[in-house]
């Protein structure tokens, strides 16, 4: 089954990490991107995709990405997304932990994830339920063990296209099977 | 392979492969499914149609809380307990919302909406999904200020009865009281923030005498039709809930339940275009989400 959403989750401290990897996104990436992110300032100006402003119920398209706006939970559902004030979690809202719960959800094996860099907790907990639903995960700095994806010489996008590209080719499964 | 969710740091996560990830997924939705059903059967709440995703974060912090291993035991649970029952609604009643939350919405109410409704020899007022109470407790205040609170009654409502134990029970903690009164003046707020609290040397409890005009009542948008005119009604950050297949419903009823010329606040972020009812609303300032009735 092929993959339906991406998500980024940009703790406090991975801003450099994320705004890189942002910039190197084709405009004509396949999944709709949902970005939850701590600092204020925004890094989607870099980013070649067009950028959907995330208001309740906001339909998810291909190729479009979608900042969390502040001040609110953003809840994965099925084809679009949702707000909340459910409270923060981690000391986040938006919270990455809560982004990446509801899309194991919702999307389950179908979702891939990219957890960048940082010494914040929020994100590391969601990135485990997203890995018991089946979902694909990278999490930057941790090293991984996959001869299909080869973490440690590729980039973020690299990695992430590899994916894409092994879930047509119906490999996936053993890039999956991995701690 | 147990089904269950832990967020416990002792349990072992282990990541699976995508089949057996589809096969949680798919045996967790019908027992989601089926303990929706099950609570509209036994106690008539219908959760049916609020937004799974929120629903199911809910219901997996319950899970951990009184530890149970899967939905399904939950499930068993609640028919068998209605207390169990209760402390889901109550925990699907609450939310941070914060006093005078978007102060520049309070301040438009005040300068826009006021100088109109004083032309009123009454007015009914209606706060829905009133949480805790922040809305309720602010709109008083606003009230008390424009000397309006003697000739105004307040409906508040919410889809159980807990959301009014916990706004008569509304205490602050020191960061939530510096935000609070920052966002009173923000929001034009014309005295001493201080006074609304029910003792001057203990900054903590809101004052319950705000509550005086205030009339709880529970109602659900989506299974209840409209049951007074409003001159101002105040749905903010409570249509997000609902699933967006029957936002157009709760819309309608919103506008049912408008005087012609009413007005209608809803969330920042929360959007009229949904719904076919659109067309009947007049925003009053671009980038604001205060509404008024036209249609």
């Amino acid at each position: 089954m092929a993959f339906e959403i991406l998500l980024l989750g940009a703790p406090e401290g991975s801003e450099s990490s994320l705004k890189s990897f942002l910039r190197e996104l084709p405009y004509d990436f396949s999944l709709p991107v949902v970005l939850v992110q701590h600092a204020e300032a925004s890094m989607v100006s870099s980013c070649p995709l067009p950028v959907s402003d995330v208001e309740d119920k906001t339909l998810l398209r291909s190729g479009y990405l979608y900042p969390a706006p502040p001040h609110y939970q953003v809840l994965v559902e099925c084809g679009h997304l949702g707000l909340s004030l459910d409270e923060a979690v981690a000391g986040a809202r938006p919270s990455i932990d809560v982004l990446f719960e509801t899309a194991a959800y919702a999307y389950a094996d179908r979702a891939l994830a990219v957890l960048f860099h940082s010494s914040h907790v929020d994100g590391k907990w969601g990135i485990k339920i997203l890995r018991n639903y089946g979902a694909y995960v990278y999490q930057q700095g941790i090293e991984t063990v996959s001869p299909l994806v080869g973490a440690a010489q590729s980039s973020i996008l690299q990695i992430v296209q590899r994916a894409l590209e092994a879930s047509e080719t119906e490999t996936r499964t053993s890039l999956l099977i991995r701690n | 392979m147990a089904l269950s969710l832990e967020q416990d740091t002792n349990v072992d996560f282990t990541a699976v492969t995508a089949s057996e990830g589809r096969n949680r997924k798919e045996i967790e939705d019908i027992e989601f499914s089926n303990l929706l059903e099950g609570i509209y059967q036994r106690y008539g709440f219908d959760l049916r149609e609020l937004e799974t995703s929120f629903l199911r974060r809910r219901i997996r912090g319950l899970l951990q809380r009184e530890n149970l291993p899967s939905i399904s035991a939950l499930q068993e649970k609640i028919l068998r307990q209605p207390k169990s029952v209760d402390a889901l609604m109550s925990n699907l009643c609450s939310f941070e919302i914060g006093l005078f939350r978007d102060p520049e919405f309070y301040l438009a109410v005040r300068q826009r909406c006021i100088p109109l409704l004083k032309t009123y020899p009454s007015l009914r007022i209606w706060v829905v999904g009133c949480s805790e109470g922040d809305e309720i407790y602010s709109i008083a205040m606003l009230l008390r200020e424009e000397g309006l609170s003697e000739k105004s009654k307040i409906y508040a409502t919410d889809i159980h009865q807990s959301a009014w134990e916990l706004t008569q029970e509304r205490f602050l903690d020191d960061v939530e009281f510096d935000s609070a009164r920052a966002r009173y003046q923000q929001s034009g707020g014309t005295g001493d923030f201080t006074r609304y609290f029910a003792n001057r040397s203990d900054l903590k409890r809101l004052d319950a005498s705000l509550l005086e005009n205030v009339v709880f009542g529970q109602h659900n948008l989506i299974t209840d039709q409209s049951f007074n005119e409003f001159h101002l009604i105040l749905c903010r950050n409570h249509l997000i809930h609902f699933k967006r297949s029957i936002h157009h419903r709760a819309v309608q009823v919103l506008r049912n339940s408008l005087v012609v010329l009413g007005f209608l606040g809803i969330g920042e972020k929360e959007t009229l275009k949904w719904s076919q009812q659109e067309k009947c609303f007049e925003a009053l300032q671009p980038n604001l989400k205060l509404y008024r009735r036209t249609l």
